[in-house]
């Protein structure tokens, strides 16, 4: 599965959200993207599951990122 | 953590916080009228009667006032704290807060005692019941850390301060209570470092890196931080021991230093470099909290107690250096997030309607950035003039009250811009 890389981390809120769902209109139906952001995006996750969306965040504490893994929905 | 709570489902409507955040330049603008009619005689002695009015106008009607709303904001969304029959408790809350506070004011300036018994049912009950409301909802879902925990501690604090505000109007009102000064320190103490500073720390921590892209503050440091605090004016406060207020009072003001300097580093190593005009308004805050630490703490060193010009000097670089500048600089980032979230978000969650013209501005677009800027100029050059105020009292008052009147009618033109879009975008959709 191809990848898309996002960093947020220089975005101001609500910058990173609208980036966020600007990218995933665009993603190709067999990509998943990938994204780095400061912190949880905890205002995006109830979007992502309305529209279904798949999405998994691993918090990578040594370097202190949150890394968003979000990918369509298996059909 | 509790997802489905932070749901923007939760979120209160448009005009819950915003009738908070647009009355807090009104009292801006009564606290700069009153130094204006006063000419700087004020300025003599923290005891003077219009001194007390204005820093009441300041305290209750603009920092209350701004963070009242803001927390009315924060907790269901940030904090997951669900409060029922929140709209309509918040209508109230302003109502008593705007109400009580014209009416402290005005028996300040009067010295009338029935006024002072209308602010003390007006405001007592209101804000001992929403402190009160705020403990025990951060304390039942469970989180105290982060800005919740600081927020509980924020509010035990109000309450604090409260009681011991209204205790000393009674005093003012009922011949039969006992004005007991000495109480006076105590209340400035846990309305200042408690309710003020405290929330301001553990607010910062989460709305400093997300606002304005810097690097989150070291971990662990805001909690630590604010039990400290806790810790102190709690010491303060039950310690018969002499000397423990000034050792007390040094050790705040050195916790004030530092938490400006880490801020301030933090200010300094932005992620993105855009001008931002909450920035300069944090940096100026933090400025004046750094030189307010400095005056406490030689304040609390001097041979013979605290000067009288210095717990003024002390007083005009915490509240309108500090206080002011940080809940103005925050307001020009809370209101125009509110607006984008009222009008964006219905869009994003596919409430709208087909058919219906749709406008959703950037979070950037909602207020210019001109008169931002401009209403920064002046309320940084009145602070300056009110600085040298307390060196030449009849040369500079009266032109830095007009320059803070000025700042604060320019504040509400620009709140008031953001409204606007808001009224006319959001009438389109319900009339299509």
């Amino acid at each position: 599965m191809m990848t898309r890389k996002l960093d947020v981390r220089s975005l101001a809120a609500p910058e990173p959200l609208e980036r966020i769902l600007a990218e995933l209109d665009i993603l190709p139906r067999d990509a998943r993207l990938e994204v780095t952001h400061w912190r949880e995006p905890l205002l995006l996750y109830p979007l992502l599951d309305e529209r279904g969306w798949q999405h998994s965040t691993v918090h990578d504490e040594k370097n202190g990122i949150y890394l968003i893994s979000i990918r369509r929905p298996a059909t | 953590m509790n997802l489905a709570a932070l749901s923007l489902e939760n979120a209160p409507r448009f005009w819950t916080p915003v009738r908070f955040f647009l009355t807090v330049p009104l009292f801006g603008i009564l606290g700069a009228a009153i130094l204006l009619l006063d000419g700087g005689q004020l300025l003599q002695s923290r005891w003077h009667p219009a001194a007390l009015a204005v820093t009441h106008a300041f305290t209750l009607g603009y920092i209350a006032m701004g963070m009242l709303g803001a927390l009315l904001q924060m907790l269901p969304v940030l904090m997951g704290v669900t409060v029922p029959g929140l709209q309509r408790a918040a209508a109230c809350l302003h109502l008593l807060l705007t109400a009580g506070t014209l009416c402290l004011v005005s028996a300040f300036l009067t010295d009338a005692a029935p006024l002072f018994g209308a602010a003390v049912l007006l405001l007592v009950p209101a804000l001992i019941l929403f402190a009160l409301a705020v403990v025990v909802a951060i304390r039942n879902i469970g989180r105290t850390r982060g800005a919740a925990g600081a927020a509980q501690l924020a509010a035990f604090a109000l309450l604090l301060t409260v009681a011991l505000g209204g205790y000393l109007a009674a005093a003012y009102t009922f011949d039969a209570v006992p004005l007991q000064r000495g109480l006076t320190n105590y209340h400035a103490a846990w309305g200042f470092a408690g309710w003020i500073f405290i929330l301001i720390i553990g607010v910062s921590a989460q709305v400093i890196p997300m606002f304005l892209t810097t690097p989150p503050y070291p971990d662990g440091f805001n909690r630590r931080l604010v039990y400290f605090l806790m810790l102190l004016l709690v010491a303060a406060s039950l310690l018969p021991v002499a000397g423990a207020g000034r050792a007390v009072t040094a050790v705040t003001a050195l916790l004030m230093a530092v938490y400006a300097l880490v801020t301030l580093f933090l200010l300094l190593r932005r992620r993105r470099k855009r001008f931002d005009i909450t920035d300069w308004f944090w940096r100026l805050g933090m400025v004046c909290l750094l030189a307010g630490g400095g005056v406490l703490l030689f304040a609390a060193f001097a041979a013979n107690g605290p000067a009288a010009d210095a717990q003024m000097l002390a007083g005009v670089l915490l509240l309108p250096g500090f206080a002011l500048s940080l809940i103005n600089g925050m307001l020009y980032k809370i209101v125009p997030f509110l607006v984008w979230l009222n009008l964006r978000m219905p869009v994003l969650k596919g409430q709208v309607p087909p058919g219906t013209r749709i406008y959703a501005p950037s979070i950037h677009e909602v207020i210019a950035e001109r008169p931002m800027q401009g209403q920064f100029l002046l309320h940084a050059c009145g602070l300056l003039l009110l600085l040298l105020s307390l060196t030449a009292p009849p040369l500079w008052t009266r032109p830095a009250a007009v320059l803070m009147l000025a700042s604060n009618l320019l504040l509400l033109v620009n709140l008031l811009q953001a409204v606007q879009l808001y009224r006319i975008h959001s009438a389109g959709r319900r009339a299509a």
